[in-house]
């Protein structure tokens, strides 16, 4: 053999070991991300939080919502109340995204309503920062998150709601595009850990200070809801996902979840947000319970944060929960 | 479209598969059609502009190929519709802002709408190409006959916005061969393409942070800290450049195409003819066959030489942007060649030293030279640049606004590029790589590798930068 026959046999099986590694990377990478995930983010990520609900049958009742439906339902204590009640086991469940918006609640609640076991009530929790047309969260690696088992009703609700569909279908196309982010954070955080490194985690007993109010008060008001304008698109998102919701037969209610600090400094933003939510429930006819204000705001041992219950307030605030499922329509 | 954007990422291998797919004869025009979809994905309605610049040029060639001996006039018509064009898009802002301020500086009241044209992306490319297409003619050369293959010359998405500025007769024999697929080339050109991503997001993208806030803070900036990020911009101008020409040409590579090298190592550069002849060298060598030549070159002694390298560089200067700032950084350049020349007044040979400090001391006084006129280049204005000058010589009152870390990644990826082309002008790995079965295993590696850490320092950027220059 000739040298540059030696060099084009070699050139052709270094590109046929490169064409087997991007290929064999895809499904690996997929493997590997949502490990990374799962550990960053303490469980809390979208893809933990989906294949643990989806790996059960469905509960008689699922809380679905933000961080919040996550940190303030306690499910247990919630479970027992309804079980008493109704004289059998009534399962509780619930489906907390960070930062969801309707959206991606419609999303979610599409792979929900879709499986052949179904919550007989959703209760929807509603976000204010989630109406602002200004506060365009990006949501395309929740939607990859969501993606298996792939089906398409799924894709096509998924490309409908994001608005980067390039870089959605480019995900679904080549995955190593959508897990090289989570794969890249993964190495970051185990060479330099940071705050970020865990910041999803569960907030068990933590307990509110001042430092840790004073900071979430500002980026919330500075991120979420600065240059507040309603969002005709999430609006009518949030009654797809209610639509969606009582198309499969299950009753749903609305629930604002409680607040310190919030309100009272968005004012009279707050009282508007919350006369528009009650008007949009009423003319859809679906219940709506504001719990804005339904935990002691002075007692901080309740709370993790301005927007967040730890466990000992979720446990105070669980039968204000109890009454919004019996409530559900 | 950026070449480090998620979309390239896509339309790339799709272009590829899709081009070896084809009949050979179909190849050309697919690759057109890819083209100036690449071209319109940035601004539709140029693409317009292109394909007239294109059209003219084609029939102005065919009408001088037709001719012996050639046309002047065909020649100067051809040459100045290129110049008038780049001049309206890319020069006329300049020149209005200019003959304001004039007018406001000797006391006229004078008031106009000052022009603001965008500049279509690439243009400064496709005008050079154009040019060099038409003296070559006249010079002789043969005209492109076909309009498919004519159109694709400097439309070729690889080499369409920033280079490198490549020869009509190269590019069009590679066009008319019908190159076939060779697994070498496809391979080497993967190699670029990752070499590439990872010096424009891995490093260059690193540094332009840093070049920026100390750009931007200068008078807030002590002697160090300006000296570092001085040192950050121009690493990052020829790791975001080079990049880029690495990324075109692997791009070329796997369409089959070999396109000119534009960089070779230019911070080893041990003098400033030698840095123009490794940095930019496809605009280097444009420069000296279209504009040094025909001055007269240094056919007409010394004296003229040195004034046709200023010209040649102050125009070459202006080239780069419609600023004087720019004009400035070739005249400096065009100044310091002009001094440096054999027989000049600043020529190292006047200095007596050892032999063994001559080519270190060669090698600090020109990467000296060209660190201090980059910032001519960054600065938005010769008053900035004045200022970071001052700064560097301690003359500004600043202090640190870098940090450590700032201050270590500038030292260690200056130091580590230059270490590596060192060790690279001894010893080829590559082409020890070569004939070795290990390629089969480190070759894929490498390209993995430096894929990956791509990967890592654009999920950790967060942002997709533009090239530098895409704005020229």
């Amino acid at each position: 053999m000739s040298s540059a026959e030696r060099e084009l046999h070699l050139a052709r099986r270094s590109l046929f070991v490169l064409l087997a590694v991007a290929m064999l990377a895809q499904p690996l990478s997929a493997l590997a991300a949502y490990r990374v995930l799962e550990h960053i983010e303490a469980g809390a990520d979208t893809w933990s939080l989906w294949v643990r609900y989806a790996s059960s049958a469905a509960p008689d009742v699922l809380f679905v919502g933000d961080s919040r439906v996550r940190q303030d339902v306690d499910v247990v204590g919630i479970s027992l109340e309804l079980s008493a009640q109704a004289g059998r086991t009534v399962t509780v469940s619930r489906l907390g995204l960070s930062n969801a918006d309707p959206a991606l609640l419609d999303t979610v609640l599409y792979r929900v309503m879709s499986r052949a076991s179904r919550p007989r009530t959703v209760v929807i929790s509603l976000a204010e920062f989630a109406f602002n047309a200004s506060y365009q969260p990006d949501r395309t690696a929740d939607y990859w998150q969501l993606s298996f088992p792939p089906d398409a009703g799924f894709l096509r609700v998924a490309l409908a709601h994001d608005w980067n569909r390039s870089r959605l279908a480019a995900g679904w196309a080549v995955p190593l595009v959508a897990h090289a982010p989570i794969l890249a954070q993964g190495v970051q955080c185990a060479v330099q850990p940071s705050a970020s490194c865990s910041a999803a985690a569960h907030l068990h007993d933590e307990r509110m200070t001042q430092a840790t109010r004073d900071l979430i008060l500002t980026y919330y008001i500075n991120l979420y809801l600065r240059d507040f304008k309603w969002s005709e698109t999430e609006l009518h998102d949030l009654l797809s996902a209610a639509e969606r919701v009582r198309a499969s037969g299950s009753r749903l209610a609305f629930v604002v979840m409680p607040i310190n600090g919030i309100a009272e400094l968005s004012e009279p933003f707050y009282t508007e947000y919350l006369e528009h939510m009650r008007t949009l429930a009423a003319a859809n006819k679906i219940p709506i319970a504001d719990l804005h204000a339904a935990v002691d705001k002075s007692d901080w041992s309740l709370w993790a944060d301005p927007s967040h219950l730890n466990d000992r307030g979720a446990a105070l605030f669980a039968p204000h929960l109890v009454a919004v499922v019996s409530r559900a329509t | 479209m950026l070449f480090n954007s998620l979309t390239y990422v896509f339309f790339l291998p799709a272009v590829v598969l899709v081009t070896w797919a084809l009949p050979a004869r179909f190849r050309p025009a697919f690759l057109l059609v890819a083209s100036y979809t690449f071209y319109a994905n940035w601004n539709p309605p140029f693409l317009a502009l292109i394909v007239g610049m294109t059209a003219v040029n084609y029939v102005l060639g065919v009408s001088q190929a037709r001719r012996m001996p050639r046309s002047r006039l065909l020649l100067v018509l051809a040459v100045a519709f290129n110049i008038a064009t780049l001049g309206v898009f890319k020069y006329v802002g300049l020149l209005d802002t200019t003959a304001l301020s004039i007018a406001h500086a000797i006391g006229l009241s004078a008031s106009w709408p000052v022009v603001h044209l965008i500049v279509p992306l690439g243009l400064s490319f496709f005008a050079f190409e154009f040019i060099h297409y038409q003296v070559d003619l006249y010079r002789g050369f043969d005209a492109i006959r076909s309009p498919i293959n004519f159109a694709l010359f400097p439309a070729f998405f690889p080499t369409q916005i920033a280079g490198p500025i490549k020869r009509y007769q190269d590019f069009d024999a590679q066009v008319r061969s019908h190159p076939s697929f060779d697994p070498r080339r496809f391979l080497e050109g993967l190699e670029l393409i990752a070499l590439g991503m990872m010096k424009k997001i891995g490093l260059a993208d690193t540094l332009l942070p840093i070049a920026d806030n100390v750009f931007a803070h200068h008078a807030q900036a002590g002697v160090l800290d300006t000296w570092v990020g001085v040192l950050a911009f121009s690493f990052q101008i020829y790791l975001d450049f080079s990049a880029y020409t690495d990324i075109g040409r692997g791009s070329a590579q796997l369409l089959g195409y070999v396109v000119p090298l534009n960089f070779r190592a230019p911070y080893l550069a041990t003098s400033l003819r030698e840095f123009w002849r490794r940095w930019h060298m496809s605009l280097s060598f444009w420069l000296r066959d279209y504009l040094y030549i025909p001055l007269g070159g240094n056919r007409h002694g010394p004296w003229r030489t040195r004034l046709n390298v200023l010209a040649t560089m102050a125009l070459g200067g202006l080239w780069h942007g419609a600023a004087w700032h720019f004009l400035a950084w070739g005249l400096g350049h065009g100044l310091a060649l002009a001094a440096n020349r054999e027989g000049g007044l600043v020529h190292l040979s006047h200095w007596r030293m050892p032999s063994w400090l001559t080519i270190p001391a060669a090698w600090a006084a020109t990467q000296l030279t060209v660190l201090l006129l980059w910032v001519l280049f960054r600065a938005p204005s010769a008053g900035v640049a004045f200022a970071v000058w001052q700064g560097m010589v301690g003359l500004s009152s600043g202090e640190s606004i870098l940090s450590a870390a700032d201050r270590w990644t500038v030292v260690a990826i200056a130091m580590g590029v230059l270490s590596a082309q060192l060790i690279l002008q001894r010893v080829n790995p590559r082409q020890l790589l070569l004939q070795s079965p290990a390629a089969v295993v480190l070759r894929p590696a490498y390209v993995t590798v430096l894929v990956l850490v791509a990967a890592q320092f654009a999920s950790l950027n967060g942002v997709v930068h533009r090239f530098i220059y895409f704005q020229f």
